[in-house]
């Protein structure tokens, strides 16, 4: 051994969304291959992710990291190279082609399982060019291939499986090309006619392609910018919607139990949505709200609520009533319609015909981050100049439009933490019809005015209000009553912090 | 008579929701009884990986008249989800009919049971069979010597292989050995539910006109009333898919900082390659979000997209 490989930290991470769709892959994780190497750090084996991971790399500062090749390889290299702040040490950015597997222990073969029967159907699903194969693995007998195999090559696989076929564990990749619609057809037909034994055997089937190099020959513009780790849920950036469904069609037959499971993942990995790393990186672990310790924080109120439900006028006559107090008051609205707001409507625009849909998630990052350009230009400053800083929305709407607009909001919370902890929110809350009917006299509709949305936003907001400790208002009760109850409790609060009584 | 599908995060290391599947078990052997004695009736127990629209959709175009949701208490919120795409289907759901388990919760028992962490540590250190990687956690309930439709095992060559059979799919997964822990609830009578729900559908097949389904509902204040009791509650308004995330995590005991905690050093010492998502699945639960609900009612992107772009492309 080397001077250089005793030097090297040989990193492998650990399985993706693939396999938490089918964790009967984690059984093709390779165990032993790695052992000519002095050092090592598994994550399939060590369960470390986040600040512990980084802090596990630290210790190897002196040595060359290096990252297992792969889709997943790639996705976590990006994350470290980031984190760590040392790309030099890292090495090389890993290729996005998956090592081969290796099988280890093989699961799911029914003794009663007609293999014959199986191996026919399935190898009448070969055209000649290898583009839609079976691949039996078994323990220790056959390297598992993920490239496709030629019909030659298919059929002295099978011929030696068939010689044992116990303990089998079966893979289907679908390789993108001109024809894999009218074969992922075929083989829904056939799996159709009895879906049982294909049930039983553990019939895996997932798309095998090469990302953003996928062949485009027949393909359409860009659904996606499919990032690495979402290798094997989506054929790729240029593969029409047909694809798509046709996969969901076979997966119902052959894995009904797991169809929501795998459009979640789809609906993320159309999106945009790294899980993959942010699983890895541990964003959850480390990303809670800030709790501003500062003395002379003011007070902060903020007033929520869908379009339409008089949050304006109630944080106009908070406002005055504060003046008339005889305190320092500020309004900010952290959550602005402004030249972005085209821009982003634009942006939206382009998913128009279901392409492009990773646009989505931009645009909130957008909005998140106009957020803190008006923290760090408009308001930070002012958090020491006023008693009381009242918010027309305050962060809780950047939330509850993440959950609202693809149900997970990775990003808003680590975004948006150096806004300071409110001391009280009021959510006023306003039925959607009536929320529409409200502003239904405004000129321009965003993609955000419609029943849908608004209903979304508000059972979110509600939702947030539960767990959050708002002070739910019915914004159909009188202005004045409304009005009163905000006065009275922001009263109960300036005193309580001593803003009054000559404690300021 | 349909029952909404049971939504798995983690297939690899919890079990299906065990209320459920035994509420579906019960459902199976309902229908069985009652396709022998002749009656017309069809259940779908939700294991055909459809959407609630395309449940709706399919129930519409076979021509069903009538129709009766069924649940357990998990499912409250999909039983909403399917009631309103049967509404926009042009069917009326009824009144839903949700299993009322107050006090007996399948998996808190279980979680409450292994929150020693020193003593599972040491539980699971001293057994050898529970060291491999492919061992799943089992949380399961009261033992019960019947087989059950809904969860069923199968030993081969020294090991357990779980596998659910029937119309609800199949979730074949080895483990290496199943353990029951005691419960400290109390299970239903199961028995009696059955008979009512039993007498419920053949009073409709045989007696009942089309779309008289307040008839059903009415029986929860008649002659069966006691015997119903068990079994059925009056369902208030579901959480809308935004906000109902938190029946799984319960579930799953990640609700509870403690219990999460736990589960996450078993999977980190246990099951370590599934970190990520298990970290994932807390993080959507810190945000209440509920995206395999979401899916269930339809509200992916891809889904979504075209009709909310329709309102900003000029």
């Amino acid at each position: 051994m080397t001077d250089s490989e005793r030097n090297k930290l040989i990193v492998r991470p650990a399985q993706g969304p693939l396999a938490w769709l089918f964790p009967e892959l984690m059984a093709l994780v390779p165990q032993n291959d790695l052992d000519p190497v002095p050092d090592r750090l598994d994550l399939n084996r060590q369960g470390v992710c986040g600040a512990p991971l980084l802090e596990a790399l630290a210790k190897h500062s002196s040595r060359n990291v290096e990252i297992e090749d792969g889709p997943r390889g790639h996705a976590l290299w990006t994350w470290l190279s980031q984190a760590l702040d040392r790309e030099e040490l890292i090495g090389e950015r890993p290729g996005l082609a998956p090592k081969a597997l290796s099988t280890e222990a093989m699961t799911g073969a029914e003794g009663d399982f007609p293999l014959e029967a199986f191996l026919k159907h399935m190898a009448g699903l070969c055209d000649g060019k290898g583009t839609v194969l079976i691949e039996g693995l078994r323990k220790g007998a056959v390297k598992a291939r993920t490239a496709p195999l030629s019909r030659k090559q298919a059929g002295e696989v099978q011929k030696r499986l068939k010689a044992a076929p116990g303990d089998l564990l079966w893979l289907l990749p679908l390789a993108p090309s001109s024809g894999l619609g009218d074969r992922l057809q075929a083989c829904i037909e056939t799996v159709a006619k009895d879906p049982v034994p294909f049930r039983h055997a553990g019939l895996f089937p997932f798309f095998d392609t090469a990302l953003n190099e996928a062949a485009k020959d027949g393909g359409e513009a860009a659904e996606s910018r499919l990032l690495p780790s979402w290798w094997g849920i989506l054929p790729g950036d240029h593969w029409p919607r047909p694809i798509r469904v046709r996969y969901l069609e076979l997966l119902r037959l052959l894995h009904p139990d797991r169809i929501f499971l795998f459009m979640t993942l789809e609906n993320y990995a159309l999106a945009g949505v790294d899980c993959f790393v942010e699983g890895v990186m541990d964003r959850f672990g480390t990303t809670a709200p800030r709790r501003d310790k500062k003395k002379s924080r003011p007070l902060i109120l903020g007033i929520c609520g869908t379009d339409g439900s008089g949050k304006s006028s109630h944080v106009a006559a908070l406002e005055a009533h504060i003046i008339g107090m005889g305190l320092r008051v500020c309004v900010h609205k952290i959550y602005r319609h402004g030249v972005f707001h085209d821009t982003v409507t634009d942006l939206t625009r382009r998913c128009a015909g279901g392409r492009n849909l990773h646009l989505w998630r931009l645009q909130r990052i957008i909005k998140a981050f106009d957020s803190m350009k008006y923290f760090y230009s408009s308001l930070e400053r002012e958090l020491d100049e006023h008693d009381v800083v009242i918010f027309d929305r305050y962060v809780f709407t950047h939330y509850a439009a993440g959950a609202g607009r693809y149900h997970h909001d990775p990003f808003a919370r680590e975004l948006l933490s150096p806004f300071p902890d409110a001391d009280r929110i009021y959510l006023l809350d306003v039925p959607t019809d009536e929320a529409i009917r409200r502003i239904g006299t405004r000129k321009e509709r965003t993609v955000d005015e419609n029943e849908y949305m608004l209903s979304r936003y508000r059972h979110a907001l509600l939702d947030l209000a539960d767990r959050c400790g708002f002070k739910v208002l019915d914004a159909l009760a009188p202005f004045e009553e409304n009005k009163r109850n905000i006065l009275d409790d922001a009263e109960r609060l300036i005193e309580a912090r001593g803003l009054i009584g000559g404690e300021k | 008579m349909i029952m909404p599908p049971d939504l798995d995060y983690f297939p690899g290391l919890f079990l299906p929701d065990l209320e459920r599947a035994r509420l579906a078990g019960r459902l199976a052997l309902l229908a069985e009884r009652l396709r022998s004695r002749g009656h017309g009736v069809r259940f779908d127990l939700g294991g055909q990986g459809l959407t609630a629209i395309e449940t709706a959709r399919a129930l519409r175009d076979e021509g069903v008249r009538r129709i009766v949701l069924v649940g357990a208490k998990n499912d409250r919120v999909k039983i909403s989800i399917l009631s309103e795409a049967l509404k926009q289907s042009g069917l009326d759901p009824g009144r839903p009919f949700i299993t009322k388990q107050e006090g007996v919760d399948i998996h808190r028992p279980l979680a409450n049971r292994i929150e020693s962490l020193a003593k599972m540590d040491l539980y699971l250190k001293d057994d050898p069979t529970l060291g491999a990687t492919d061992s799943c956690l089992m949380i399961l309930e009261h033992g019960e010597a019947q087989p059950r439709a809904g969860v069923q095992f199968r030993r081969k060559e020294g090991r357990l292989y779980r596998l659910t059979e029937g119309r609800y799919g199949s979730i074949p997964a080895a483990v290496k050995e199943i353990r029951f822990f005691p419960m400290d609830g109390m299970v239903p009578d199961w028995i009696d539910s059955e008979d009512a729900l039993t007498a419920l559908v053949i009073k409709d097949s045989t007696s009942l006109e089309p779309y008289h389904l307040d008839d059903w509902a009415s029986l929860l204040d008649g002659p069966m009333k006691d015997r119903f009791r068990l079994f059925v509650e009056e369902p208030g308004p579901g959480h809308p898919p935004a906000c109902g995330g938190a029946a799984w995590a319960v579930r799953y005991g990640i609700d509870r900082p403690d219990l999460r905690d736990l589960i996450q050093r078993i999977v980190t010492r246990f099951f370590p390659a599934q970190l990520p998502l298990f970290r994932i699945l807390c993080g959507i639960y810190e945000v209440g979000a509920d995206p395999l609900e979401e899916m269930y009612a339809g509200n992916s992107l891809a889904d979504r997209n075209a009709e909310l772009i329709k309102l900003i492309v000029p």
